[in-house]
């Protein structure tokens, strides 16, 4: 049912094809990218995902109702609230409200119980004031999205200490997707240097290159992670480390994609229509930016995309062996670790839900990958 | 926007679905048969093979009409130690002759000639045990988790062990054991001990004196086994002397009064026996080609070879050839995955049925370090006993189960909560200043909200307190518990105001030089509660205290601790118990910590055991700290004379506040099959009264 | 070809050299050692040890002499005995520790290999012919899923509807009381109980990623001309995809398919720890964590060295099946 809603759904977005054929033959390449991205609808929606992940992740301090060390003692581990818009009455309300919250501790099991207080109706407004912060560090003040007029509303429920856990969230993206950023980038413009290089020059210069390549590659990372997070300096916070060790493991990981642009390389520098280029007097830098990088952008973008989605996981599973960030810090991952268990399974699954912000940001990147693959492919039509 | 994202939501949703749904279901069917039967196989087993001997079992009841004595119905007898008797002393409260029967998994044994009959093989004079509730029978698996070979193993290894002397449940009696009596001369210089004729290692060797005399002699005193001799065994800084009297009868001298040394025996894992006929072979001294044994090992030297076969430290000896008088005994070499151990034949103890302990066939230690894991077998019903880094925030889910995995979760007071000491020895002098003036370690007591820590942290069940050992220590008071443990953030406020520790622009205060005050506050992932480091830090910062907490590797801390490079030290209040602290208070003197974790004032810790040639030499309330410490450590326990000492020791450390404390007595839930019979109320879970120990594993059994 | 063979095994023969000391030196570079660890776990347990003690511990792990000594001893060991000495953890032989636990790993990536390649081919092939399909969204979500769920999570929560609906024991891959019996059917169905779990979270995880690098390869070949060429000479649609651009497409992944052969030894770490399964994983971050060095170093040894094989097969598998690359023009 779900699948044929989904169906009809692209259906309708398919109607923009049309004008394309017109204007195709004098638009240009990225004109042309962007025309077949958009054919490949799941990559439309993940671009999405990505852009709201990106503007909760710029304007986290103003969308959170809270800030993210703010405990709020009357609803410890509680479960997310409901939003109503009906009362028990049966009036119907244009603001939509929230119940009161009465929590009670089982006296056998110490488990804490919360209840809606239906006589207790508290609305939700907007561009309230509240925990005061500074945005970016330029702009004091204490106006949030939303929130209550007094006390605090938890959408997403509330950690051991109160914590408002869509609040953490939000901050955890900005560190999970910027930390992801770092790395990639990095390792990417040297695996791109240090593979263009290698392929393009050949000789010693390859030769040696590779030998690096490989050498590099033998390394396993887990080790090498383990034992830079124990040699930075002490002074350094625990994000400036992860920081340093994203960096590094950047400069560590260029090798497949060094390997995979010598490859491309080797094999173009032999085709036809690099040969024609240089005949006609092409500079080396602008045979490879305009011949034959184009040819092989999908390779690197396909690298790029699973890199991302790699950097997050790889957080994720860090924090797991208490490698990665830690708390105070808040990302996804060390927040994935506190429902890491049996307790939060069984009985405060909303602990999870850091889980379907890694899972959307995951999915999201690999098909915005898959539809500028498909929008890269030079035979494709 | 948000329409194109809700399809995708739904998507996920209905896949994770699908996904949970449909793939558990077809392998159902067979792990449901597949689990439960073998341990039936198991436990019936022994009781098929009882039908030879129908007598054995049924018989010393009725026949020899001993009456079966238990601690819930002693049906009027009682000796000179609570819950236990010497077999002469039974017979004669009880008027009766014990006649002795055995495990019927040892009949086919008996029979075949390899072992002789029971009568042979307890010792002359066993020890009669009074079983808790009622006379057990015999048979069963006793299934208990070890985190790894080296690791979290003491829980399992106190089901079976065997001491020298033990501590009763009480926790203050100490009752016979190994030793069937023991004898000190007045001023507690002198200790003899009696061992009980007969008594015979696993293998049926006999156990004599001659075995702690090498242990003494060749593994103590061997400078290559032993670069020092342990602290637990000197007295005035001088090595006990060890006499080997007759082959049961043996004594240690102590230079200086020592006390504390029966207490220290009953509880110490490292008991003073070594099984001399089977490891000789290995030690350089009765073997020359022990080196070349070692490289055969693929070991360097014998030291190394040797350790495999008898340690200090027991979880690293994993030879089946190497007898024991533990309860239990290895008969095959462990895996990675499981240890298991059967009877000791041997085994030194009688129910007053004359019934040979210990009850259970066999004991499966299992090691998963996956602490989910873990809760998972417990809630699922295949742990028999666990106790063990079990925390209480997922007693929730314990206590919810207890029908599922039809066990009882008990919660015996056990641990001391977390604690905080700031650096006063601190290498950043302008720090050092800070931290040594009592008003700013008062202002941060004060603005430590312990109740909220409680009841967020522990359900409310443990103590708000200042940092004291546990409350059941002779010399402490409920004053000292509550010794600036209010929470009063305003007057600490005022405190820190007083101190001329003015705020900066961004609300935090600044230290006297104008730099802003932070405190870097380095903790270990293992010391504990991440969660109560997190409210610690909110609570000062909201005195303007600024507080960067990182978490490092416990390698880096300890590091860090060992070179005075530390902060703030934070760590949870181990040593709690009265027991540990004897000849040792670390938690009471500079460093208030142990060799891992200096907790801060190393340098004077280093001037006072150098003698004053090292570090640095400490202000008069700690000299006198020292000296107090000393004359304490010879003083009885329990004595008036040891109670005002300890009370002084605390006085001084209260005034200033050298350890900042959050709660106490934080319960430790404890889960206890509801198969088992004879297990006890415990009335503590610690490491420092050796687990299990006070509650007589070899007495339970399987229902 | 016999001197580029060579020549290759005399460069692999350097990295692994090489390596090796490196990864003898990472081991060692976070504070402490094993017989610091070992001191922490004895005072966790209530024992005392006092400096004295831990120098004597490390002498009794023998970690008192230096590095390059220590290296040079255990290197030599290697390859003039194949000893590759002793864990601290378990006192044992190092290839007996890991021997023990060599079976099960293997058996365990062989259904994970199966599981994924088995998988990720097919539905690769099937979501680039089909591009834009419902199919080819369906397949490519079910496989990102895979991809996006920590796999230790999954892991945890399979196991919490495993043990709470379905009643069947914890972890591991056979209940306690299987663990050392014989072969026989209640035990292999006990495995097989077990098996489940571990087997759908590693297989998931891989089968994304190869699923995707299927479905762009395929998508690059199948418009390129010599499939037009082909397509115009006649041939049915379903010859032409297997015998064309899918054979093409194959390659990439056959080139790293070496690779996974040092999963024998490393295991699945995080997973297995999660599931308590007695393969190699669990035996490697603990080895890594405790700095139990020989054990550690000497599975990161072969590792290493499975690798260098197992690309070393992969390119020779290469060649066999692509005739450009068998020509002998460079890798």
């Amino acid at each position: 049912m779900a699948i044929q809603k989904l169906a009809n759904l692209f259906q309708r977005l398919k109607g923009h094809k049309k004008q394309e054929e017109n204007t195709y033959f004098v638009a240009t390449q990225f004109q042309l990218m962007w025309w077949k991205f958009r054919k490949h609808h799941m990559a439309v929606i993940g671009m999405s995902v990505l852009g709201i992940l990106l503007v909760l992740g710029i304007l986290a301090e103003f969308i959170s109702p809270n800030t993210p060390f703010t405990r709020d003692n009357k609803y410890i581990i509680g479960p997310p609230q409901l939003l109503h818009w009906i009362d028990p009455q049966g009036k119907i309300h244009l603001r939509p409200f929230v119940y009161q919250a009465v929590g009670t501790r089982n006296p056998v099991t110490f488990r804490m119980t919360y209840k809606e207080d239906r006589e207790k109706i508290i609305p939700v407004q907007f561009f309230v004031h509240g925990d005061p912060y500074e945005w970016w560090g330029i702009w004091k003040t204490d106006i949030h999205l939303f929130g209550l007029a007094e006390g605090n509303v938890h959408f997403l429920g509330t950690d051991e200490l109160g914590r408002d856990l869509f609040t953490r969230i939000i901050y955890g993206t900005r560190i999970s997707l910027s930390i992801g950023v770092i790395g990639v980038l990095l390792s990417f413009v040297l695996g791109l240097l240090l593979g263009g290089i290698s392929g393009y020059a050949g000789g010693w210069v390859d030769n040696l290159i590779q030998r690096f390549t490989e050498f590099i590659r033998s390394i396993p990372s887990l080790p090498l992670w383990m034992a830079l997070s124990a040699s930075l300096p002490k002074e350094w916070s625990g994000l400036q480390v992860y920081l340093a060790i994203t960096v590094i493991l950047g400069f560590l990981g260029w090798t497949s994609l060094a390997r995979r642009v010598r490859s491309m390389l080797l094999s173009l520098r032999e085709e036809d229509y690099v040969m024609a280029a240089r005949i006609a007097g092409c500079s080396d830098g602008r045979i490879i930016t305009r011949h034959m990088l184009p040819s092989f952008l999908s390779y690197l973008i396909i690298d790029i995309t699973v890199a991302f989605p790699n950097m997050i996981l790889a957080e994720t599973a860090l924090s797991f062996i208490g490698l990665g960030l830690r708390p105070p810090i808040v990302s996804w991952g060390v927040l994935l670790q506190s429902g890491q268990n049996i307790r939060a399974i069984s009985m405060t699954p909303w602990l999870l839900a850091p889980v379907i912000f890694i899972v959307l940001a995951v999915l999201a990147f690999s098909f915005v990958g898959d539809g500028l693959r498909d929008a890269a492919d030079p035979y494709s039509r | 926007m948000y329409r194109k994202l809700t399809p995708l939501l739904l998507l996920i949703l209905v896949l994770s679905l699908m996904l949970s749904a449909c793939q558990p279901s077809t392998p159902a069917i067979p792990m449901e048969t597949a689990t439960e039967e073998p341990v039936v196989e198991a436990t019936e087993e022994p009781v098929a093979e009882a039908t030879e001997e129908p007598a054995a079992t049924e018989a010393p009841t009725e026949m020899a009409g001993c009456p079966p004595s238990t601690v819930a119905d002693p049906m009027g007898i009682s000796g000179a130690f609570p819950q236990q008797f010497e077999l002469a002393e039974f017979e004669e409260a009880a008027g009766c002759e014990l006649t002795f029967t055995d495990n019927p998994m040892f009949a086919a044994d008996v029979a075949a000639g390899k072992l002789p009959p029971v009568e042979e093989r307890l010792p002359a004079e066993p020890l009669v045990v009074q079983p808790y509730n009622e006379i057990g029978k015999y048979g069963g698996t006793l299934r208990g988790i070890s985190l790894a070979p080296s690791s979290g193993t003491t829980e399992f290894f106190s089901f079976r062990m065997a001491t020298l002397v033990r501590m009763e449940d009480d926790l203050h009696t100490i009752v016979p054991n190994v030793a069937k009596s023991w004898d000190v001369n007045d001023d507690y210089t002198e200790w003899t001990f009696t061992l009980r004729k007969g008594h015979k290692w696993s293998d049926g060797e006999p156990f004599t004196t001659e075995d702690i005399e090498f242990w003494w002699n060749d593994y103590i005193m061997n400078p290559e086994l032993n670069p020092s001799v342990p602290s637990n065994w000197q007295a005035g800084g001088e090595p006990a002397k060890f006499t080997k009297v007759d082959d049961v009868t043996f004594k240690f001298t102590f230079a200086k009064p020592y006390p504390g040394l029966l207490t220290y025996l009953s509880i110490t894992p490292n008991n003073p026996w070594a099984p001399k006929h089977a490891v000789t072979k290995y030690h350089i001294a009765y073997n020359p080609d022990a080196n070349k044994l070692a490289e055969e090992a693929g070991f360097k030297t014998w030291v190394e070879n040797f350790g495999t076969y008898f340690n200090k430290w027991p979880d690293l000896m994993d030879k089946p050839e190497v007898p024991t008088l533990d309860s239990h005994m290895l008969v095959e070499v462990p895996t990675t995955e499981q240890r298991i151990r059967v009877a000791n034949p041997y085994y030194f103890k009688v129910d007053t049925a004359g019934q040979q302990l210990p009850y259970i066939d066999t004991h499966l230690e299992s090691f998963i370090k996956d602490k989910e894991l873990i809760n998972l077998k417990i809630i699922n019903g295949e742990v028999d006993m666990k106790a063990q880094s079990l925390d209480m925030a997922s007693y929730p889910v314990y206590k919810e189960n207890e029908a599922q995995g039809n066990y009882t979760v008990q919660l015996p007071p056990g641990f001391g909560g977390m604690i905080y000491a700031f650096n006063v020895t601190s290498p950043d002098l302008v720090l050092r200043q800070i931290f040594q003036d009592v008003r700013f370690k008062q202002a941060m007591s004060l603005a430590i909200n312990r109740e909220e820590i409680n009841e967020l942290l522990y359900f409310g069940l443990a103590k708000p307190s200042q940092a004291i050992p546990s409350p059941k220590t002779s010399f402490v008071t409920e004053e000292m518990s509550q010794y600036m443990a209010e929470y009063d953030p305003d007057k600490a406020n005022a405190l820190l105001d007083e101190m001329g520790l003015t705020k900066g622009n961004d609300g935090f205060r600044l230290r006297p030089d104008g730099k802003p005050l932070v405190i870097l506050m380095e903790y270990a992932q293992q010391a504990e509660n991440v969660k109560n480091n997190e409210l610690v830090k909110d609570y000062w910062e909201k005195v303007g205290v600024k507080v960067e907490l990182k978490e490092v590797t416990t390698e880096a801390l300890r590091a860090d601790s060992a070179t005075n490079n530390l902060d703030i030290g934070v760590w949870s209040y181990t040593f709690y118990h009265e027991a540990s602290m004897i000849g040792n208070p670390r938690r009471l003197i500079p460093p208030w910590g142990d060799g891992s974790m200096m907790m801060a004032g190393l340098p004077w810790a280093q001037w006072y055991a150098s003698g004053g040639t090292e570090g640095e030499e400490p202000p008069e309330q700690i000299k006198q700290l020292y000296e107090l410490t000393e004359q304490w450590k010879i003083a009885l326990p329990g004595s008036d004379e040891y109670i005002r000492l300890g009370q002084e020791m605390m006085k001084i450390n209260l005034e200033n506040l050298y350890l900042i404390g959050t709660v106490i007595d934080i319960p430790g839930p404890t889960v206890v099959s509801n198969a088992l019979g004879n297990v006890p109320q415990f009335t503590v879970q610690s490491s420092d009264y050796s687990r299990t120990v006070p509650f007589r594993v070899d007495q339970w059994f399987f229902k | 070809m016999i001197k580029h063979l060579l020549g290759r095994i005399i460069s692999m023969l350097v990295t692994l050299v090489l390596t090796s000391v490196v990864v003898f030196i990472i081991i060692q570079l976070p504070p402490g050692d094993y017989a610091e660890r070992y001191a922490y776990k004895l005072e966790e347990a209530g024992t005392a040890v006092s400096a004295a003690d831990r120098q004597a511990l490390r002498a009794y792990f023998g970690i008192d002499r230096p590095l390059h000594e220590q290296y040079i001893t255990w290197f030599t060991n290697i390859i003039l005995h194949g000893d590759f000495g002793v864990s601290f953890e378990y006192r044992r032989p190092v290839m007996d520790v890991i021997g023990e636990r060599l079976g099960l790993t293997t058996i365990l990536v062989f259904i994970t290999l199966i599981l994924t390649y088995g998988l990720a081919i097919p539905l690769g092939i099937y979501s680039a012919i089909k591009q834009y399909s419902v199919a080819d969204y369906f397949f490519s979500v079910v496989a990102y899923l895979g991809l996006a769920i920590p796999n230790f999570l999954l892991a945890l929560v399979l196991l919490y509807i495993n043990v709470t609906y379905l009643g069947a024991s914890v972890g591991g891959l056979f209940s306690a009381e299987f663990v050392r019996a014989p072969w026989s059917v209640a035990r292999f169905m006990d495995l097989l109980a077990h098996l489940w779990v571990p087997a759908i979270i590693l297989g998931l995880a891989g089968t994304g990623l190869q699923m995707r690098t299927m479905r762009a390869l395929m998508l690059d070949e199948q418009n390129k001309l010599y499939v037009i060429a082909a397509r115009a000479r006649g041939l049915s649609e379903q010859k032409l995809i297997l015998k064309y651009p899918a054979r093409v497409s194959i390659n990439p992944i056959i080139s790293t398919i070496g690779w996974e052969l040092s999963r024998v030894i490393s295991g699945a770490p995080f997973v297995s720890v999660v599931l308590a399964l007695p393969d190699t994983g669990p035996l490697y971050l603990d080895a890594l964590l405790d700095q139990d060095m020989y054990l550690a170093g000497s599975m990161l040894f072969l590792m290493t060295a499975l690798t260098l094989i197992g690309t070393l097969i992969s390119d020779l598998l290469l060649a066999m099946l692509d005739p450009r690359i068998r020509g002998g023009s460079r890798h």
